[in-house]
């Protein structure tokens, strides 16, 4: 069965058996995952349903950035879906929160690294989360303040600049 | 100047649909600093083809006769806003009202009577008004 050739076997967990699938990093790394975390990842996903030997190989994700994903989404998977407005619902949501947030204290690079890869990944929620964050870094800031903190060069002639404050006079005052 | 190495080229490897991912979460007024940036953050910004995910920016305003019931648009940037999704010959096309993003216009059918729509030109979005509705002295729009 071509699906199942990906998959490595089965571990328990919490008393119950669970397929778990490797996932190989840029550098060779390699993580052992319930499917049901990685199959947040709709490439990898997808990926699964194609089958093949020896890991799936993720190219495009070093380690480090690798293993920050994998802990987004062994935390995501791990939460069942309570009923809604039950206490427990209200509580699992504040947790997940909480992880979120504690996930995104991490330099400017390491952040575009795990946009990256949440986009090549295609783990929607973390990409959501990941550009939120950057986002939330850019409001409010300067055209400069946005640059210096990008390390972005200021590419515009003299002239380009001229006609943009122009256009833009009254939006910054 | 010179940058830290772990901010070299950070955003620079981001593709345009994730920077257009991010740049979309911002208010207008951050948008506006962002297009000053670099070219490459102005182009994206500026691109008819992910305007629709940005925040509104004021393209220009109409203004008109009351006795006449005509608007015309003037531009404060480049653009124009462009009204060509609705199925109507764009030259007929007179608008009546504006509010927020909403535009109420009008125009004469082949019939000769006249046919109202809502549109939103920023979805791109219409509402024809039923054909029973001819005529509508003064129109206001609003929300709920």
């Amino acid at each position: 069965m071509a699906a199942a050739d990906s998959c490595d076997g089965i571990s328990t967990s919490g008393g119950g058996w669970e397929k778990t699938v490797t996932l190989v990093s840029s550098d060779d790394a390699r993580f052992e995952v319930r499917e049901a975390a990685a199959s947040l990842s709709q490439t990898v996903r997808r990926m699964i349903r194609a089958g093949g030997d020896g890991g799936i190989p993720l190219p495009k994700v070093d380690a480090r950035t690798l293993s920050t994903v994998l802990e987004y989404c062994n935390k995501h998977a791990a939460v069942p879906a309570p009923a809604p407005e039950s206490s427990s619902a209200e509580a699992a949501a504040v947790d997940l929160e909480w992880f979120d947030k504690e996930l995104m204290h991490v330099d400017l690079a390491t952040l575009c690294s795990l946009i990256r890869a949440a986009d090549y990944l295609e783990v929607a929620g973390l990409l959501d989360l990941t550009c939120k964050t950057v986002a939330d870094m850019i409001k409010s800031k300067t055209a400069e303040e946005i640059r210096q903190m990008f390390g972005i060069q200021n590419d515009f002639t003299p002239e380009e600049e001229e006609q943009l404050s122009r256009e833009n006079a009254g939006v910054f005052e | 100047m010179k940058e830290a190495p772990n901010k070299r080229n950070a955003v620079g490897s981001l593709t345009d649909d994730v920077l257009v991912d991010i740049l979309r979460r911002l208010p207008a007024r951050s948008l506006c600093c962002c297009k000053c940036v670099c070219r490459s953050w102005k182009r994206v910004i500026s691109d008819s083809y992910h305007r629709k995910e940005f925040s509104q920016t004021v393209a220009g305003f109409f203004y008109g006769s009351w006795w006449n019931g005509t608007r015309h648009f003037t531009s404060i940037t480049d653009e124009r806003p462009s009204l060509s999704f609705l199925p109507f010959p764009l030259d007929k096309v007179l608008v009546s009202y504006c509010y927020s993003s909403l535009i109420f216009c009008w125009c004469v059918g082949p019939d000769g009577l006249r046919r109202y729509v809502v549109c939103n030109p920023m979805t791109e979005k219409w509402l024809a008004l039923p054909r029973s509705i001819r005529s509508v002295g003064q129109a206001h729009l609003g929300s709920i």
